[in-house]
């Protein structure tokens, strides 16, 4: 019995010391966060304190800054369901970092890509990050975070991402792509297939410019181009169109996506195989 | 005589609330330093209003306390928390901040502003006054043409430990595994 109770006194015991020692230093707690981010289905809330906080800077339509607050909990979610669609990657580049005794500061650029799980396209974001880490209870915990996305008229000083830190980057976003499976030749109901991979792609009803004015009505191109921000909408199978993916819009640019797919026609749905296959589109949006 | 020195108390305390509110908060320097203003007004009401000038709506207000042991408590909250907690405090003592060195960074909208503090605290009763040390750290936000404080933390110095040592900073440049 004895014997028993000084095994699980040890099991304890080493557990503990593993939990700390997994957050034992504000840089290890700070990667151990990042890292988090870009596993499936992340779980984060437990790299933070009680009463902490993220704000993320974003812009209306017109350019003007507002920020969202969130708890650890809705950050996780939000996470989570980006990772449905994607594998993010997020990594530190340069670190500024601050200590005195139980309270430390990281001030860093952040190197993010987003890979779309089914088509293999990645979206690549630079941003920066202000941290505060508090040691709470032996362990290093994140007590606020504040994130800025760069802007493309504004770009990250050089020294935040220097050349020899984002080339790796970069060329692994490269390989990622070249080893993503291939889904064309495979069938099925529930996939919502991308334009290049159906026989016939969905056609909106009209003339030829019906589709182009409705999209430049709401400042929303096929392109990519600086100052706006991607999205996707899905046709399914009986041609109507809904909002698939707009996590990384403002809630100003939400509404007014929202409001694009309502004023939608019914679509001529993509065929695949002779059959109606739900198909998606990624639009851009004025920020 | 009473009533005409109640009045002219009343008018030098909206005076000051009045400067606060016209500091040019466009300016980041000025958010800081309306900030220690703010927080040394006595009189609840007045440090409130002051506050809320300065805070955004969502922002909140954390405090390491660090112990001779080197044992710490952590205190979260809004600020609005924090300024009806802390009541008890202002009324036995008389508070001030003297700012002695301050680092910034910035990207655009959102700024990190490290600040060395020193508070001292007169205790009204006795007169005796009590100092000590902070490392006081703001993320502030600009938005509408002006900047607010989004969260703002500190931590007290502890023997043997100078707290000057906080604003050393170091650069790290973090290597990604091929």
């Amino acid at each position: 019995m004895i014997i028993k109770k000084t095994y699980v006194v040890l099991i304890g015991l080493v557990i503990s010391t593993l939990m700390s020692f997994g957050q034992s230093t504000p840089i290890e707690a700070c990667d151990d966060f990042f890292n988090s981010l870009s596993i499936e289905s992340p779980t984060i809330s437990n790299l933070f304190t009680r009463g902490a906080h993220i704000t993320s800077l974003v812009y209306d339509s017109a350019g003007l800054p507002q920020n969202k607050s969130f708890t650890p909990a809705e950050f996780q979610t939000q996470i989570q369901s980006l990772s449905n669609d994607f594998n993010i990657d997020q990594k530190p580049v340069v670190l500024i970092f601050r200590q005195y005794q139980s309270l430390a500061s990281i001030y860093c650029s952040v190197w993010i890509t987003l890979t779309d799980k089914e088509t293999g396209k990645t979206l690549k974001s630079r941003s920066i990050q202000s941290l505060k880490f508090v040691r709470d209870s032996g362990a290093w915990k994140i007590n606020h975070i504040v994130i800025q996305n760069e802007h493309p008229n504004y770009p990250i000083d050089d020294e935040m991402f220097p050349i020899k830190l984002t080339q790796p980057l970069e060329s692994r976003m490269t390989q990622d792509l070249s080893v993503m499976p291939d889904f064309s030749t495979e069938y099925d109901t529930n996939k919502v297939y991308r334009m290049e991979e159906v026989d016939e792609p969905p056609v909106y009803p009209g003339t030829d410019n019906s589709l182009s004015d409705l999209l430049q009505s709401f400042d929303v191109t096929t392109q990519p181009s600086p100052g706006y921000t991607p999205f996707i909408i899905t046709i399914d199978e009986d041609g109507s169109a809904y909002l698939s993916y707009a996590h990384d819009l403002s809630g100003f640019q939400i509404s007014r996506a929202e409001s694009l797919v309502r004023s939608m026609l019914i679509w001529y749905p993509a065929i695949k195989y002779a059959a109606s296959v739900k198909c998606k589109l990624i639009l851009y949006i004025h920020d | 005589m009473i009533r005409v020195l109640i009045i002219a108390l009343a008018l030098i305390g909206f005076s000051t609330i009045a400067k606060a509110q016209d500091a040019d908060l466009s300016i980041l320097g000025n958010l800081v330093s309306e900030y220690f203003k703010a927080a040394s007004v006595s009189d609840l009401n007045l440090r409130e209003s002051a506050l809320s000038n300065l805070f955004d709506k969502q922002g909140t207000m954390d405090a390491v306390i660090l112990r001779q042991g080197q044992s710490s408590t952590l205190t979260e909250g809004t600020w609005g928390e924090f300024v009806e907690k802390s009541q008890g405090f202002y009324n036995s003592y008389q508070v001030e901040f003297e700012e002695s060195e301050r680092e910034v960074e910035y990207y655009l909208d959102m700024a990190n502003v490290h600040c060395l503090v020193f508070q001292n605290s007169k205790e009204k009763a006795s007169g005796s006054i009590y100092y000590q040390k902070l490392w006081m750290q703001f993320d502030v936000i600009f938005k509408s043409d002006r900047w607010f404080i989004d969260h703002v933390i500190w931590i007290n110095e502890s023997d043997p430990y100078p707290i000057q040592n906080a604003l050393l900073q170091d650069t790290i440049w973090h290597q990604t595994a091929e």
